[in-house]
């Protein structure tokens, strides 16, 4: 079970925002513009003791192996590993967990998917993030609720997805990023 | 994997919260909060039971997936045949694909290939962004690019080709497309008529011998559901005929309400030939001297309609019966094997029951390297017992697509270059009429520096699986000294796209707008709709989107063309002579969309057209010659027949041309100018870059056969090919639902011939396929390799498996096509969950997938060894690997079906 919802409260923004990182850095290709800002500290820093890769400097050609290895793992043509549960559910798009994130959706006034397919990964941590985040607010046992019956339905599947992702990785950085998502989402205990 | 602990991530979370990128990525998002609806039970699936265990929340079914679904209009496009289809959407997802009634050439029908579309849309290995190359062309190595980018870059070499001066050397080379419009505004805007398409490899030589007869269409539609008799040549059209849901429904309505018996001769016992009355299995490549037989029996038997032959077409009743004076069954007999007493009876009885009888034909007598002539031999039975145009008998419309009254809008002058890539001047009737080129010689071509080719956009198109000869297609596709630049449209990663240099990412036809409509076996025209039933997969667009910004980007007054709004105002536009419907008063687009398909009932239908009196008005000004042709302003408008004025054929004598001057003519470069101006339609005559390359056509059907044929060796077969009813011929391997029920192809092989070669069922042969001969003397452009010590040349050898069965030729051998994918997803290249793929170290069983897993049941263990193959599994053998480029000399028809083998038991 994705252990996000465990986590103690005082812990909850936190959660939201590595969650929205790593939404964002599954979402598209590590670009120029994302790598310096995860270069400047305190993040640089964070990031590289949860094992977290980063070059020291920012090169065009270590951009473009990125692009290259993002392209193998999530996109394809042949061999990846598919972003979207309902590939892993159902082996096809747009299956019946894209219908099931659109109602979680929907439970949400104001949330915005970074992407049109409800069940990319990345759509799914950025969900993850904003419940995380809205459970200071008054209906925060609802809200709990609805964490847990989401991380169940939309974050479990992705535990093989990250594991071989860190399998077909070619990059430390994409290596590192699978490792970190799939230890903040599925450690057994905390510290 | 690494293990940090909790107190790291918290850590690390904290460290995002003085980052940009979270900020940049939720865009602002600060203001969420629930929906006031949502409550506990929001959170359990919609179903009425409650799944036990950890999943207790979930229930099933969910008995509410069908509630409030939308039913939006569309157009099938998995074959050519375009069915009329109705999509159940709900929440943007399309649910069911169904028949559409109201099509009135499909009638609400939809076979196997239809259903599957979901298969299609919703595939997991769709493409879904833009791909570039980043390692060797087809080492498959590649990065996502933005749309944008994509189109910068080949707008940048299209404008450079553009700029050079030589337009031409721009190709858009085509598969199955129903987007006429959208690519021929492109290209002329561009101004290139490079445009390459499969016609050749597809119907080439019975639209040339019907335009030969009739001018005005190259589409035979037998009015078979008003028919007595139905003598079928070598037509599967219960599975795989163009327009063949339509047409078989119409068969079986004739057979069942109307008595109609049907005859085949085939090779193969098809689906259609075991449906047959009777089947008979003449000599690959005969059916031309079968039906010259016929036609001489029917003859000697004085059973011939000779009104219509006197009256109707420009030759008598003597002068045929002259023509065909040794054409006797008994010769007949002799060439294809069967009883000169079936051709006789079964010529007989098709004259009894004309008017209302007809015969068929498409590739199993047309794929031929005398399939001209087939189809010519074929045809004329029709014209022997004048069931030409009749009730029940061989008709056929003007109209091959939308009803004329629907406007395409504004559309730039057509291109004026030329290519021998899209106009080979060997070939005198492919392009005359109709514009139907050869595209099996392309990359021959191209290799043999006949053509250079600065940028090519292929589309829809799997060449490299379908096409002759495999290796060369792969060998100029690879060629980046023969095809400098390559783009590849198309919804999945193919054969094709794997030689490109960009691939772009093209909607399903359940994500598109097109009007579209075929030639209706109602025989007057329709006008379909396809529609977005849902919002385009990914980043994947039509060409009707980025089309224009292509256009924009390369400029030079393409632009000017797309001047035209969105793509619901473009066909608002093109639709707005679709009148109301008085019950819901709705016109235009929206009686499309709420309809998806309108036909005028007001028009008549196409039958006997020849025999339409000429109004007044039309024969104001009008003048008659000595053949009693009635011209104007020097045109052909009709015919005098006796004291009547009517429309006659829209040929130059406005006759049913048996005798065809034109084609004599044409095959020796003549001028035609006369001929075409006569029969009031837009043929050419052929252009100089075709003079030196004369070829005698013989005026009148004839029949001829092949050299190579004419003495077969005991260790030789002529091999032909096939089409599943669940598959098309390079795209529908993919789709799970239908290769699940046909994945492979052994060859079959007769049991008789099998005995000879000492071969057993499961049995693995060697093939070893020649050029032909007859080619080599009458095509000699198209030699490029050495003879062997015995004179012949070898095209390519393959080893497969044999399954035998009583329903093939003797001195045949098939296999089908569709077979053989080696990049075009895992379903087409039957692998499930090896080492690589996305279920490679899932969690046990909850996220393995069943369907993937335990239902790709046909996944080949044997690691290519022969010994350890299973029978039935694998994803088959692509026959192209052995089949030679071999266009008939005459109109430039691939022949797929006249390749002479030889075969050899291999020891496994």
């Amino acid at each position: 079970m994705a252990s996000i919802v465990q986590l103690p409260e005082s812990n909850f923004s936190e959660a939201a925002g590595l969650l929205a990182l790593l939404s964002a850095l599954w979402s598209t290709e590590a670009n120029d513009k994302l790598l310096k800002s995860m270069t400047q500290p305190p993040l640089a820093t964070a990031w590289k003791k949860a094992g977290g890769q980063l070059p020291h400097k920012i090169e065009p050609d270590w951009i473009e192996s990125l692009s290259v290895d993002y392209c193998q793992l999530l996109i394809g043509p042949k061999n990846h590993a598919s972003p979207f549960q309902s590939v892993w559910d159902q082996a096809r798009y747009q299956g019946d967990a894209a219908a099931s994130m659109k109602r979680y959706v929907d439970m949400v006034e104001g949330f915005q998917p970074c992407l049109d397919m409800l069940d990319h990964i990345a759509v799914q941590l950025q969900f993850a993030s904003a419940l995380m985040s809205m459970a200071d607010q008054a209906k925060r046992k609802l809200i709990l609720g609805l964490a847990q019956a989401y991380a169940r339905d939309h974050l479990q599947w992705s535990s093989p997805f990250f594991r071989r992702v860190r399998d077909q990785a070619k990059t430390p950085f994409y290596r590192s990023l699978a490792d970190i998502s799939h230890g903040f989402l599925f450690q057994e205990s905390a510290a | 994997m690494s293990n940090p602990d909790r107190r790291t991530f918290i850590k690390l979370g904290a460290a995002t919260v003085a980052s940009s990128i979270v900020a940049n990525h939720l865009m602002g998002q600060t203001s969420l909060r629930l929906h006031p609806s949502v409550n506990e039970d929001t959170f359990r699936m919609p179903g009425n039971t409650t799944i036990p265990g950890d999943a207790t929340d979930k229930q099933w079914p969910d008995l509410q997936k069908y509630e409030g679904v939308t039913k939006k209009p569309g157009m099938c496009q998995l074959c050519s045949t375009i069915c009329g289809i109705v999509g159940h959407v709900k929440d943007g997802r399309l649910l069911k694909i169904e028949g559409n009634p109201n099509d009135p050439n499909s009638r609400g029908r939809v076979c196997a290939r239809g259903q599957a579309g979901l298969n299609h849309l919703y595939h997991p290995e769709r493409l879904l962004y833009p791909l570039k190359r980043v390692g060797q062309r087809g080492e498959g190595a590649w990065k996502r690019i933005s749309w944008d980018e994509a189109l910068d870059e080949i707008a940048s070499k299209l404008k450079a080709v553009r700029e050079s001066g030589k337009p031409e050397e721009f190709a858009f080379h085509q598969g199955r497309q129903r987007s006429k419009d959208a690519l021929k505004r492109f290209l002329d805007a561009y101004g290139t008529k490079t445009q390459l398409s499969h016609r050749a490899l597809c119907s080439g030589n019975r639209r040339a011998a019907n335009l030969t007869y009739l001018w005005e269409s190259d589409w035979d539609l037998n009015d078979v559901e008003h028919s007595k008799y139905i003598l079928n040549f070598g037509s599967n059209a219960f599975e795989a005929h163009q327009g063949h849901v339509p047409f078989a429904n119409r068969i079986q309505n004739g057979r069942f309400n109307n008595g109609a018996k049907m005859v085949t001769f085939d090779v193969r016992l098809s689906n259609t030939a075991g449906s047959s009355d009777e089947w008979f299995a003449p000599f690959p490549g005969t059916d031309g001297a079968v039906a010259l037989a016929m036609s001489h029996a029917i003859l000697e038997a004085g059973m011939q309609d000779n009104a219509f032959i006197d009256n109707w077409t420009n030759v008598t009743v003597d002068e045929l019966k002259n023509h065909l004076k040794d054409k006797t069954p008994e010769w007949a007999a002799e060439i294809s094997g069967l009883k000169a007493s079936d051709i006789r009876r079964i010529a007989l009885e098709f004259a009894a029951a004309a008017p209302a009888a007809t015969t068929m034909c498409n590739r199993g007598s047309s794929a031929h390297l005398n399939g001209y002539y087939n189809d010519r031999a074929i045809q004329l039975l029709n014209a022997v017992v004048g069931s030409v145009g009749r009730k029940g008998g061989w008709c056929w419309s003007p109209w091959g697509g939308l009803d004329p009254d629907v406007k395409t809008p504004a559309m730039p002058p057509s291109a004026k270059t030329w290519s021998v890539l899209e106009d080979p001047p060997e070939y005198p009737l492919a392009n005359v009429w109709r514009r139907m080129k050869v595209g099996e010689i392309i990359y021959l071509y191209l290799l043999q520096g006949r053509a250079k080719l600065q940028a090519y956009m292929t589309y829809n198109l799997d060449s490299p699986l379908t096409w002759p000869e495999e290796s060369l297609t792969k060998q100029v596709l690879q060629d980046e000294s023969l095809i400098n630049f390559h783009v590849c449209i198309n919804p999945f990663y193919n054969e094709t796209a794997h030689y490109a240099d960009i691939v772009l990412p093209w909607t399903t036809y359940l994500e598109r707008w097109d009007l579209d409509a075929r030639a209706s076996y109602n025989l007057r025209p329709y006008v379909g709709l396809r529609t977005p039933m849902v919002e385009p997969l990914g980043e994947s667009k039509d060409v009707r989107e980025f089309f224009p910004e292509l256009a924009k980007r390369i400029g030079g007054g393409m632009e000017e063309w797309y001047d035209y709004g969105t793509q619901e105002e473009f066909m608002r536009e093109w639709a707005s002579n679709v009148p109301e419907n008085p019950a819901t008063g709705k016109a235009g687009l929206d009686r499309l969309l709420d309809e998806g398909a309108w036909e005028n009932t007001q028009r008549e239908p196409f039958y006997e057209p020849y025999n339409k009196e000429l109004s007044d008005d039309q024969l104001t000004d009008a003048t008659i010659n000595d053949d009693g042709v009635i011209l104007k302003g020097g045109k052909g408008i009709g015919l005098k027949i006796g004291d009547r004025m009517v429309r006659g054929f829209a040929t130059p004598s406005r006759k049913f041309e048996v005798k065809s001057i034109f084609v004599e003519r044409t095959g020796q470069n003549l001028d035609c100018t006369d001929l075409i101006n006569q029969s009031g339609v837009k043929a050419k005559n052929r252009p100089a870059q075709h003079k030196g390359h004369d070829l005698e056509i013989d005026s009148m059907p004839i029949w001829l056969q092949p050299i190579e044929h004419q003495s077969l060796n005991d260790d030789q077969l002529i091999m032909t090919s096939f089409k599943w009813n669940v598959h098309n011929h390079g795209r529908t391997m993919n789709l799970k639902w239908l290769a699940e029920i046909v994945h492979s192809n052994p060859a079959w092989l007769n049991p008789a011939t099998a005995r000879k070669f000492g071969i057993q069922n499961g049995d693995w042969i060697e093939l070893t396929s020649y050029h032909s001969e007859m080619l080599e003397e009458v095509s000699p452009h198209l030699t490029r390799t050495e003879s062997g010590p015995d004179g012949k040349r070898i095209a390519g050898r393959m080893r497969v498996p044999v399954v035998l069965m009583e329903g093939i030729h003797p001195q045949a051998i098939a296999m089908s096509n569709s077979c053989g994918h080696w990049q075009y997803t895992s379903v087409a290249t039957a692998q499930k969950a090896r080492t690589g793929s996305h279920l490679e170290g899932s969690d046990g069983d909850k996220y393995r997938d069943p369907d993937w897993e335990e239902n790709m049941w046909w996944q080949d263990e044997s690691n290519g060894d022969p010994a350890q193959w299973r029978r039935n599994t694998g994803n088959g053998w692509n026959q192209n690997q052995i089949l030679p480029v071999a266009p008939d000399p005459v109109t430039g028809q691939q022949a797929f079906h006249s390749t002479v083998v030889t075969l050899r038991k291999l020891s496994v």
